[in-house]
């Protein structure tokens, strides 16, 4: 008799144990693919500046705390999440690097002018292939670069006041 | 237009090596479009999944190998960009838990019988 309700109990645990993990399935998003270059070394990648004919930046080159932002005219969460980094900008604590990513130099000039500009500087990747060194699938993306230039954190979607106040 | 530069591409890639087009469609169908899941590369139309098309065609022209595409891809976007998951720490349980359930279940019935 005693044996028989020992055994009983793992459905139970089973049926629990999946409970548990399906639960917990519900609050993944599947978009947000976690970067296997957190922790790493920024890599070497130059980018001409929007709006200059001459002359790349290599973000290695930047020194750290900074922040890289991929933003394009198109994007509309862009605009959502601008508020954030222009607060972050008063605050000075940060460098914020923006990348115009796939988009038209005109568009992103008015884009600027519009909405408001954030970054120290705008750098330009047209194409978009320049940032897949960076693992970039899509905007926004907002990764965040120490003094070590180490990409110590990554924000895939709308940035959050937080992010920025977390990683420092 | 995508689809006609795409054709056109192919027939670029099939003229120069029956081997180079095998490599290619291989990795585009084994490799998974991060915007629009659950489908491939192959499958997608989405600008991500064209760049990567693009990628895989310039490397295997430069003579990369399969492993070295796939390698420079996985640095950049993770495992989760394969469809067919690596055997690594994370995995593990992944792929032997069901011999594990199966061992489990085959001693179970065996001494219940007893």
């Amino acid at each position: 008799m005693l044996k028989k309700i020992n055994f009983l109990f793992i459905p139970l645990l089973l049926f629990c144990f999946f409970c548990i993990i399906l639960y917990r399935g519900l609050f993944n998003d599947p978009k947000v693919v976690s970067s296997p270059l957190l922790g790493k070394q920024v890599p070497n990648i130059s980018y001409p500046v929007l709006n200059q004919a001459i002359g790349e930046i290599n973000i290695k080159d930047i020194d750290g705390p900074y922040l890289i932002n991929i933003f394009a005219s198109w994007c509309l969460p862009c605009v959502e999440e601008l508020p954030v980094l222009i607060n972050e900008k008063n605050k000075k604590r940060v460098k914020i690097i923006g990348v115009n990513y796939k988009d038209d130099p005109v568009n992103a000039n008015n884009w600027l002018a519009t909405y408001g500009n954030p970054y120290d500087v705008v750098l330009f990747d047209k194409d978009g292939m320049k940032s897949i060194d960076l693992g970039v699938y899509g905007v926004p993306e907002t990764f965040f670069i120490d003094t070590n230039k180490i990409i110590k954190d990554k924000k895939i979607g709308v940035l959050d006041a937080k992010f920025v106040s977390d990683n420092l | 237009m995508n689809n006609i530069f795409f054709v056109l591409f192919v027939f670029n890639l099939h003229s120069q090596s029956e081997n180079k087009l095998e490599i290619y469609n291989k990795l585009i169908n084994e490799l998974r479009c991060l915007v629009c899941q659950n489908q491939s590369i192959a499958e997608s139309n989405a600008p991500f999944a064209v760049d990567i098309k693009n990628i895989i065609k310039e490397k295997i022209n430069n003579g990369e190998s399969e492993s070295q595409i796939k390698n420079f891809l996985v640095d950049r976007y993770s495992d989760f960009i394969l469809y067919d998951p690596p055997i690594n720490v994370e995995t593990i349980f992944l792929w032997f838990a069901p011999f594990i359930i199966l061992i489990f279940l085959v001693l179970r019935v065996f001494f219940s019988k007893k």
